[in-house]
């Protein structure tokens, strides 16, 4: 059996007493790296797989320790009107002397790499609260099963532990993870955010149709799964798709229960800390 | 302390006896002695330690900053605590961002705080008071961490001269718990309650959203089951909004039926002192993290 405390996972949060993911009180971990692009993305942190810096203007004092750490010169401190340190991204080499020296935590990496073991360190620590809610974990992202191989470490663990695991995804992924992974999950929760297919590649970068065929696997399977509509204006929140995806889902299996799930309407902010654009205001 | 202790215990013995109270206290009618004079069966006196979580963290910054990475001198520590941090912004920030604080579930630093409570029970064992009977700790504030905190000078903590302690007693310090309320009562569970005979205390502060629905509703009622399941003696809990409050001291006619629970005891909110009133909103309010 691979070593647990060497297998290693790329995430970006932990959250616990998260309250709104799965049934009782859970921690969610939330998994680096997703393969859709969704113009909407409220946690665009999560959708590089890889570990970048993000800047946090509101936390920022203006020290400048992080402009003189910086071995290859990518911040600047600009002064005016309203001082904010600008990052270089073309020169920033992710040496993380900056991250070190903030005294505020306003530049930080967007991740962390860390072992399959200290993931389940932290999620004991709530196991009381979990036995008595009748919670578990949850894996999110970024997209969970990106990270497959990692993902399912984790959900093991768990299920070693008579811990309840969901997992929240976006079911897009070849068809054979799906089958590894589904005597480890005990509720899928997912995403289905656009019905048309040309429609879905618009917003999202790929076609649905795979995802289509994996929430049909799961459905057979006898699996729990709750179905969440993201409702962004204007696009998914349409009478249309809403229609269309409740169709869709009734027709596979009219148990399965749909959801509509608020738009944050702070999701921009994270653009902001990024440098990346936030397509879904234009 | 102990001196100040008998200087008001004389005072109640000699200004201030209470025939009514000495009556429902066991033994006083039997001893023809009055309760302030030592005629209580329990004959004891209550001394209450306010500031594990300002104890807590400000010792483990001094472990990890002074003694084990060195980012500053004892000395130069010092003077920048003398100075209020006037000159040192980045150090306060340093103090409060880069160490981890009780209230966040980590065994160590919640440790440095359990350790000094111990010590502070054992110590108060060794002493008398005025009436002849023990002293026994308590774990709880009323209110006195905001005038108690105007006596403290700048704290290792990165908390300013003479502003609020941490709130309750066994409360974290107000904004630096952030991993919600399952890591606080892990924290709060480390503390020796059971060495604190003369009660404790612990503040939560939850958002009225977080009560909406049957499932959440379900949800802190587990949470409750839990606390009940933890070496925990006690909580209090606020279901409010920090923009509720801000507007309620802004406007105090409109809000003058507004109960908080402050520490140990409830209190139309207008009515408050100014200080308070800031303090008890900028404790940290639970239900809705992103």
């Amino acid at each position: 059996m691979e070593n647990l405390t060497e297998t290693t996972v790329t995430i970006f949060k932990i959250k616990r007493f998260s309250v709104h993911d799965g049934p009782g009180i859970r921690t969610s971990i939330f998994l680096k790296g997703c393969p859709l692009n969704c113009i909407w993305c409220h946690s665009p942190e999560g959708i590089d797989s890889d570990i970048s810096i993000w800047y946090d203007r509101s936390l920022c004092i203006h020290c400048s320790e992080c402009v003189k750490s910086c071995p290859n010169n990518a911040l600047k401190l600009i002064a005016d009107p309203d001082p904010f340190i600008n990052i270089e991204r073309n020169q920033c080499r992710l040496a993380g002397e900056c991250v070190k020296v903030c005294p505020t935590g306003a530049i930080q990496f967007t991740g962390s790499k860390v072992s399959v073991s200290e993931i389940m360190d932290e999620v004991e620590k709530d196991i009381l609260y979990y036995q008595i809610s009748g919670g578990g974990i949850t894996l999110t992202g970024g997209e969970p099963l990106y990270q497959s191989r990692f993902s399912i470490k984790i959900l093991e663990a768990c299920k070693n532990k008579n811990i309840h695991t969901a997992i929240e995804t976006c079911l897009f992924c070849d068809s054979a993870i799906i089958e590894k992974i589904i005597d480890h999950v005990d509720l899928f929760i997912v995403d289905m955010k656009i019905y048309d297919r040309d429609q879905h590649i618009m917003y999202t970068g790929k076609s649905n149709e795979i995802i289509k065929e994996n929430l049909r696997y799961i459905a057979e399977s006898g699996k729990s799964i709750l179905v969440r509509i993201p409702l962004i204006p204007n696009i998914t929140d349409t009478e249309n798709n809403k229609n269309a995806i409740i169709k869709f889902v009734d027709s596979i299996d009219s148990r399965i229960l749909i959801e509509n799930i608020r738009y944050n309407a702070l999701a921009g902010n994270n653009y902001k800390r990024l440098d990346i654009p936030f397509l879904l205001t234009k | 302390m102990i001196l100040a202790c008998e200087a008001v215990e004389k005072c109640h013995q000699t200004h201030l006896p209470s025939p009514f109270l000495s009556g429902v206290v066991d033994d006083c009618i039997t001893n023809g002695t009055d309760v302030t004079a030592g005629g209580a069966r329990y004959n004891l006196s209550g001394i209450q330690a306010i500031q594990v979580a300002n104890v807590a963290d400000s010792l483990a910054v001094l472990k990890k900053l002074v003694f084990e990475e060195k980012v500053v001198g004892k000395h130069a520590f010092l003077d920048d605590l003398r100075n209020n941090f006037k000159a040192s912004e980045t150090l306060r920030q340093l103090c409060i961002n880069r160490v981890p604080k009780y209230g966040n579930d980590i065994a160590w630093v919640d440790q440095l705080g359990a350790d000094c409570i111990k010590y502070f029970a054992d110590r108060i064992k060794n002493f008398k008071n005025f009436r002849g009977g023990r002293y026994h700790m308590g774990l709880y504030t009323v209110s006195a961490h905001v005038p108690m905190g105007q006596n403290v000078g700048a704290t290792p903590d990165g908390r300013f001269s003479q502003t609020p302690l941490a709130d309750g007693g066994m409360s974290p310090m107000y904004g630096r718990d952030k991993l919600g309320p399952t890591a606080v009562l892990n924290s709060v569970r480390r503390i020796p309650s059971h060495l604190a005979t003369n009660g404790t205390l612990l503040n939560m502060k939850f958002l009225p959203s977080f009560f909406k629905n049957d499932s959440d509703r379900e949800k802190f009622s587990s949470l409750l089951k839990a606390f009940v399941a933890l070496p925990i003696n006690h909580i209090q809990f606020n279901v409010v909004t920090a923009q509720e409050l801000i507007n309620a001291k802004a406007d105090p006619e409109s809000y003058r039926g507004l109960t908080i629970r402050v520490a140990g005891y409830t209190a139309y909110f207008t009515e408050l002192a100014p200080d308070l009133q800031d303090e008890i909103i900028k404790r940290t309010t639970h239900g809705e993290f992103n």
